[in-house]
């Protein structure tokens, strides 16, 4: 059976050759029939695990959807709404205490004659102002925080009360008409 | 079917928020002698300081959560920095943490509306009467470290939740998330120790007669019993609670709120605070500028007091028992005893002289002297001693 290619580059070799192996016209579909029928089909086998899983997957997903779904939506504006409500208020405590403050600093400033107490009294509302400022910064970092809140208004009540207390004391000194000694 | 899940879950998250975990945050001891110093370094931090059973420095540090989820947990547990090292035989405590922890802490957790309840106008007025030493311990013990889990008497003073209904209702385990702090340090008997603290609470929870040095800004200060001639206590903005202080000196700036079983050898020097003494024991000395101050009793051999003071109100209870001399000088003081008022008019020139005598009777033990330097002052003298005295 041993030829020499180069005959089958010769003029009539093609001919002879194509002549005998002529393929039918529809051999396209022919061959992709066959291929079809001799593909295997898969088994298809159930596995009760991979169903169980599934099973656990939509009774988890389902419970989940009961407890959140109702409550999800309105709790997330409650939150808002109370983180807002919460620092809200806290300024308005604030504001309230610097009002009465600023206005017992300034009965002070025209009740009390000593320099060097109201220069004293400037320096230690400086001093808790600075205080207050600086645990404003951890009221922000965390506004639910009770030990804060707490320390914060602590802060205020004390400058108010210290300038309330101090008038007390200035107006009782005024008040006393008699210098006496007395030996018991 | 619904109901079924919802229980299960509702069952399920209750137990899981009710139930505390505790994470232990950090651990060490050290080896110590005679010569050994430390210095505890301390911002937001709650500690509690017992003596050592044996010659090492122990720290011990957890924490309790309750209702926190387990990524706030491990949040919380990220912003707490802390270390301990030794170099020199000296050793340094840093400990801080990013939000504050107290001995209890209290975030508020709620669905319902948070009402604040501060009134800028509310003054509260105290009752005077003479309190005993042991009332004065009783305080120290029933305002101090409680170790309760339950909120309500501290939050309910200032913070209520409005139901749906706008009805105000107290603060209830389910509205809070607490974090309690176990930090324990204990200490050998010849530690040197040093500590710098701002808005820290420091309890001295055993009797201690180590040399202290401490200072705090903002937080709270408890101790059982204080002895060392040494010490150098400086509070600013905090409160202070001691059942016995002997020997030191002692600084308060700004301590609302002072109360004192005893105290003995003692240099106290204040400004702009209240103090409570239940007993003045020997060889006390006060300068202060501007506090009230309340001197309930004096032990039977308290030797001499003095006080030297500016803008101060005294409330003064005599000696019930024992014998006394009392000497005022000073000048622009007002003395009330029972209805009657002996004043003390300014002087030009600042000069001070005598403004009120008790001498001692001899009919009984004599105590001591109580002597007070004062100016701008009051003093409510809550006794009739001085009005037996006369006759």
């Amino acid at each position: 059976m041993s030829q020499d290619i180069r005959d089958l580059f010769k003029s009539d070799a093609p001919d002879d050759y194509l002549g005998s192996h002529q393929l039918p016209e529809n051999h396209r579909e022919e061959f992709i029939q066959k291929l079809k029928a001799s593909r295997a089909r898969p088994q298809r086998k159930l596995n009760p695990f991979y169903l169980f899983k599934l099973a656990a997957m939509l009774v988890l997903f389902m419970a989940l959807a009961f407890w959140l779904w109702p409550s999800a939506t309105p709790k997330a504006k409650v939150y808002v709404a109370q983180k807002l409500s919460v620092e809200a208020q806290v300024e308005t405590v604030e504001r309230q205490y610097l009002a009465s403050i600023d206005h017992e600093w300034q009965r002070f400033l025209s009740l009390a004659k000593d320099e060097q107490l109201v220069e004293r009294y400037r320096k230690k509302l400086k001093d808790l102002d600075d205080d207050y400022q600086s645990m404003t910064k951890q009221f922000k970092a965390n506004q639910h925080n009770v030990i804060v809140i707490e320390s914060l208004v602590e802060n205020l009540q004390t400058r108010l009360r210290l300038l309330k207390e101090i008038q007390v004391h200035i107006t009782i000194l005024n008040e006393k008409t008699t210098t006496d000694e007395a030996v018991f | 079917m619904k109901q079924y899940f919802k229980s299960m879950l509702v069952l399920l998250v209750t137990v899981n928020m009710l139930s505390a975990q505790r994470e232990v945050v950090f651990t060490k001891s050290f080896e110590t002698n005679q010569t050994t110093s430390a210095i505890f370094n301390l911002s937001n931090t709650s500690i509690i300081i017992e003596a050592s059973k044996d010659e090492q420095l122990h720290f011990d540090f957890a924490l309790e959560f309750k209702g926190y989820s387990k990524n706030e947990i491990r949040e919380q547990l990220a912003g707490i920095a802390i270390e301990a090292t030794k170099f020199d035989n000296h050793i340094t405590l840093m400990a801080n943490s990013v939000s504050k922890i107290g001995n209890i802490s209290y975030t508020l957790a709620t669905s319902d509306e948070l009402v604040l309840k501060f009134n800028a106008e509310a003054t509260k007025k105290q009752e005077i009467y003479r309190k005993s030493k042991d009332a004065i311990i009783s305080e120290i013990n029933a305002e101090g470290f409680t170790g309760s889990s339950m909120p309500s008497d501290y939050v309910d003073r200032h913070f209520k939740v409005k139901t749906k209904n706008g009805e105000l209702k107290n603060i209830t385990d389910e509205n809070v998330k607490i974090i309690k702090s176990y930090f324990v340090i204990k200490i050998p008997a010849s530690l040197k120790l040093n500590i710098n603290a701002t808005e820290s609470q420091i309890r001295f929870k055993s009797d201690v007669y180590n040399e202290l040095a401490v200072f705090l800004n903002r937080g709270d200060f408890s101790a059982a019993l204080l002895s060392n001639p040494y010490n150098s206590i400086k509070i600013e903005n905090a409160g202070f609670k001691a059942h016995i202080l002997v020997g030191g000196t002692y600084d308060f700036n700004t301590v609302s709120r002072a109360l004192i079983g005893s105290l003995e050898n003692v240099n106290l020097n204040s400004e702009f605070s209240k103090l409570e003494l239940g007993e003045v024991g020997k060889q006390v000395k006060i300068n202060d500028y501007n506090s009230e101050y309340w001197f309930y009793n004096w032990s039977s051999d308290f030797k001499r007091f003095d006080l030297r003071s500016e803008y101060s109100k005294i409330h003064l209870f005599f000696p019930e028992t024992n014998d006394f001399r009392f000497k005022v000088v000073g000048n622009n003081t007002i003395n009330h005893l029972n209805n009657v008022s002996i004043n003390m008019q300014p002087t030009s020139k600042g000069e001070k002289f005598n403004m009120m005598e008790r001498k001692p009777n001899g009919k009984s033990e004599f105590a001591g002297e109580i002597y007070f330097d004062i100016v701008h002052g009051i003093i409510y003298s809550h006794d009739d001693t001085l009005v037996d005295s006369k006759n």
